[in-house]
């Protein structure tokens, strides 16, 4: 009996005692390597993969209140440090064409398989949500953007 | 007896030639039959004993094959074959590739590091040469 009441009183105590761990922030801010600053890239590009795709893949996260609770800053920080370990638009600029090409294949195979942004995500950021046109949009970028990077390789 | 003899020797003239016709199908489709696409013979051999069996048009694994065929990069478009031979490197760099579940089995199908050099030596000739 009391012993049930304890259990009860433990779970807001273990609650308040994990809201004193908590991950570092990713907020290093907008460097000049960010894809931001490539300026043969379309705006309308740019919007959408600021809505959708650099809280997890670039140096800066935009949080919301509860992004700062544990046990969610746990998760979103395990989301970031993934996310960015696979690409970090922070550091676009200093890459490597070929990896530059790569990743562009990636990114639009990963929003047409709808698998980026996170459902995770989405399901909370209703605005990151890729509709199909956009999808296309991004699609025909991916592949303008990577025949224009070759081609200047090339010369 | 005889005519038995004659008629399984035309049958297997017939199919000959109807083999050597297909085979000549095959180099008159490729773009440019003088340069039928070969990775060099070291780093072949590598990816013919550990990626083949899942990454080859003639592997029954559709899966991995559907994803990656080494014997039709070559008929890629160049930013895709650039894409492709980046995630080769990546895989092979990581240790993904081939899967952990099959090497289990198949020790022997891991690749070494000097092997993966070698890989990666034909993976830059080839981006250098796009
Ligand atoms: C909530 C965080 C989050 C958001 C938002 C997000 N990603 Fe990701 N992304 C990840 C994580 C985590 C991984 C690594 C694990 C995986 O592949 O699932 C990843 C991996 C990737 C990869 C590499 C896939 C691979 O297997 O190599 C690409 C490309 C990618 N994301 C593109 C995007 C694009 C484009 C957007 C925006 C449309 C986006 N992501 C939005 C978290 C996110
Ligand atoms: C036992 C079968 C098997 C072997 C052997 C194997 N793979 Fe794979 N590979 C797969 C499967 C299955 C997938 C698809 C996995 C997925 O979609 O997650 C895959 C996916 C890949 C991909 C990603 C393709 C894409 O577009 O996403 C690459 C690159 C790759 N393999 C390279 C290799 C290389 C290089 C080797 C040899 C060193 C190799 N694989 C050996 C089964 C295999």
């Amino acid at each position: 009996m009391n012993l049930k009441k304890y259990k009860l009183f433990a779970i807001p105590v273990i609650l308040i005692l994990i809201q004193f761990f908590q991950p570092a922030k990713n907020s290093m801010g907008i460097g000049e390597n960010h894809i931001i600053n490539e300026t043969s890239i379309a705006d309308t590009v740019k919007n959408m993969l600021s809505v959708s795709c650099f809280d997890c893949h670039s140096n800066q996260t935009n949080y919301h209140w509860y992004h700062k609770i544990s046990p969610v800053s746990w998760i979103i920080n395990g989301h970031i440090n993934e996310g960015k370990e696979e690409l970090n638009f922070s550091n676009w600029k200093s890459m490597d064409v070929y990896d530059k090409i790569a990743i562009l294949d990636e990114i639009c195979e990963e929003v047409k398989d709808k698998k980026m942004p996170l459902k995770a995500y989405s399901l909370i950021h209703n605005e990151a949500k890729l509709s199909e046109e956009q999808i296309k949009t991004l699609c025909d970028w991916t592949s303008q953007y990577s025949e224009l990077l070759l081609k200047e390789n090339k010369q | 007896m005889h005519n038995i003899k004659l008629f399984c020797g035309s049958i297997a003239i017939l199919m000959l030639f109807s083999f050597s016709k297909v085979e000549n199908k095959k180099a008159d489709s490729h773009l440019k039959p003088s340069e039928v696409y070969e990775i060099p013979t070291d780093a072949k051999s590598i990816l013919k004993r550990s990626c083949f069996e899942c990454h080859h048009s003639d592997s029954k694994k559709i899966l991995a094959k559907g994803k990656l065929s080494f014997d039709k990069l070559d008929e890629l478009k160049d930013v895709k074959k650039i894409a492709s031979l980046k995630k080769i490197e990546k895989e092979i760099k990581e240790d993904k590739m081939p899967p952990k579940k099959y090497t289990k089995n198949f020790p022997e199908k891991q690749l070494s590091e000097d092997e993966k050099k070698i890989v990666f030596e034909w993976i830059n000739s080839e981006l250098t040469s796009e």
